[in-house]
């Protein structure tokens, strides 16, 4: 315990000499105020009407009373202000009421981006409404196959676990390797190597001090976006996971290179793949079988059933096991490949 | 102390061998010098010895401790002092220190007095990284002497330094020598070798020459020589001549008796005119 101490206090020195202290802590800064004043609370995937009024024939009423009761429809007073206001808001479409032929038509205006798909779903949308008064009268049952799905959460604050994930978690993965690699270039790991230290207590003390800057992280941003009402037990523990996983990732990697810079395209790539599961968590129905299968997946999910408990605390165990046993095994490992490679010049 | 028998070293794990059936015995409490050029092996086998490149053949027994079985107690007993200033440079010399006490399970120095002893009380708070070349290079030879072991490898540990800083590192090595301290002593500097150590060991090409104390290889290999420097045709000039060739005595005889001798001065054969004539390698 006497010499992990001094590893300690030696680590944390590095660490806060080096500035990571301070990057730390700038970054979750920095993640608060993008989570208020960038990332929006909702994000409208519905698009807004943006609808003008040629005719008053009697067809049209029916659509003119459902464009009026929905909400953030534009009634334009011409044809200029529908493209104006279109031009506006990028995810608007455009109705435009009018006879032709001494028909009623309904004349779609389209940004330009929207896929086929998008062009018959409108069509469709139309001819319903236009036409059959006793469909739109039907109500309609929505029935939530997961009731924890995150439904209710703002999408500023849904995005959380992915800020946690990339940077307390990872974090340990680019700023160990440094630490290792700064302590390679002085040659002060070939001194320690002939003191009686062992590599096992070499590695727990950066792994630890990568921990509690991650917490500290994990700290400053959760307090102060959600706030204190949060499952702490399970956040602190899937953070201290995840943190050893991302650390032994860093270390394991630091382990076959000589420098930083040859390193770093391993670093990448992995942090690259290690962060893919954010694809699936913003979008649920994308969720190929081999995006499911890296743990920070599971740490996502884990992390925002933390954040925001719905008492699934399965999905949270499961993510503790599988990262936990994966932390470990790369420790193991980290062991094995320093005891080969440290003294490498 | 140190008994090394039949080392064999290779790089590439095959027959090209950076150091080859080398074997030496170092006593309690003596300075054994380590002399080679640059690539001649020396580095190798202490790194072999201290266990930072494995024990790939032969035998090396340090303190009473097979380096195979290696361990703790072995780590505890040896200090290191690389020729590389590899510090902590944003860690304060002391805390330098302070943190490498904390790996040994043995009692320790006062970091502040090892300081005291090398000249860098003053900058003891000052960070590593803000100290010159010669500094660092005390820090780490401080460093190695934390836990007062009881075999000490030295690499270069004069290089860079004043002759004053010199001086002062070869009385603490000649200190802790009488205290009973093993020194195994890596250089290229023949100086320091002939005035610090008991026996050299001549490396060339990983292989050991010749192992013998400075004294016994001078009057084995070495000659008296007579510089004489004199002024010829208004030109100051000197000459080394020995007083072993018949050739040379004649010209020092012709010297006295025409030139204007300024002076003349008998010289032993430097260690490294030794080395050279040993070995047919330059120390380089």
């Amino acid at each position: 315990m006497k010499r992990l101490g001094g590893l300690l206090v030696k680590d944390f020195r590095l660490a806060f000499r080096n500035y990571y202290l301070l990057m730390v802590v700038l970054i979750a800064v920095l993640l608060v105020a993008v989570t208020h004043l960038v990332i929006p609370e909702e994000i409208n995937a519905e698009g807004t009407l943006v609808y003008l009024v040629e005719s008053q024939r009697p067809e049209f009423q029916q659509l003119v009373a459902l464009f009026s009761q929905k909400p953030g429809a534009i009634k334009a007073g011409s044809r200029a202000e529908l493209i104006e206001k279109m031009r506006e808001t990028s995810n608007s479409v455009g109705m435009v009421l009018k006879e032709e032929d001494g028909k009623p038509t309904v004349e779609v205006v389209l940004q330009g981006y929207e896929s086929e798909e998008t062009q018959r779903a409108l069509e469709l949308s139309i001819r319903a409404a236009a036409n059959f008064r006793e469909f739109l009268a039907t109500g309609v049952q929505v029935i939530r196959l997961r009731q924890d799905a995150g439904a209710g959460i703002p999408f500023n604050l849904a995005v959380l676990p992915i800020m946690i994930l990339t940077e307390p978690m990872m974090l340990g993965l680019i700023l160990v390797a440094a630490m290792v690699f700064m302590e390679r270039e002085e040659g002060t790991a070939l001194a320690y190597l002939v003191s009686p230290g062992h590599i096992t207590e070499y590695l727990s003390s950066k792994i630890i001090v990568m921990v509690l800057l991650g917490l500290l992280s994990t700290a400053l941003i959760t307090t102060l976006t959600i706030g204190l009402d949060v499952n702490w037990a399970q956040l602190i523990a899937l953070v201290v996971v995840g943190s050893i996983f991302g650390t032994c990732l860093g270390l394991l990697i630091a382990s076959y290179f000589n420098s930083l810079s040859k390193a770093m395209v391993w670093i990448l790539v992995v942090s690259i793949v290690l962060t893919l599961p954010q694809v699936p968590y913003l979008v649920p129905s994308f969720a190929p079988r081999y995006l499911t299968f890296l743990p920070t997946y599971g740490i996502l999910f884990a992390i925002k059933e933390a954040l925001f408990p719905t008492g699934n605390s399965a999905v949270v165990n499961s993510s503790l096991l599988v990262t936990g046993t994966a932390g470990l095994v790369l420790f193991l490992w980290c062991v094995v490949s320093y005891r080969h490679n440290l003294a490498r010049d | 102390m140190i008994r090394v028998s039949h080392l064999y070293h290779s790089y590439t794990n095959d027959d090209n061998y950076a150091v080859k059936d080398v074997s030496f015995e170092v006593e309690r409490g003596e300075i054994f010098g380590f002399l080679g050029p640059s690539g001649a092996g020396k580095s190798t086998t202490q790194k072999v010895l201290i266990g930072l490149l494995p024990l790939q053949q032969g035998e090396a027994i340090i303190n009473g401790v097979d380096i195979r079985k290696g361990s703790g107690a072995l780590l505890n007993s040896i200090g290191v002092s690389f020729e590389q200033a590899n510090v902590y440079k944003k860690l304060t010399g002391l805390e330098n220190l302070e943190f490498f006490a904390r790996m040994f399970d043995v009692p320790t120095e006062d970091p502040m007095k090892v300081l005291k002893m090398v000249g860098l009380e003053d900058a003891a708070h000052q960070r590593a990284g803000s100290y010159s070349r010669g500094m660092l290079q005390r820090l780490v030879f401080a460093r190695s002497m934390i836990n007062k072991p009881k075999i000490w490898f030295l690499d270069e540990p004069t290089a860079g330094l004043d002759p004053g800083t010199a001086s002062v590192i070869k009385d603490i090595i000649w200190s802790k020598k009488q205290e009973g301290t093993t020194i195994f002593l890596t250089t290229h500097n023949m100086f320091i070798a002939d005035e610090l150590c008991d026996r050299v060991a001549f490396i060339t090409d990983g292989a050991l020459n010749v192992i013998d104390s400075p004294r016994n290889l001078k009057l084995k290999y070495g000659q008296k020589f007579v510089r004489v420097e004199y002024i010829e045709n208004g030109q100051d000039r000197s000459e080394m001549l020995s007083l072993t060739s018949n050739e040379d005595r004649k010209r020092l005889a012709e010297l006295s008796a025409s030139a204007q001798i300024e002076t003349m001065h008998t010289q032993e054969a430097t260690l490294e005119q030794i080395f050279i004539r040993i070995t047919g390698k330059e120390l380089r």
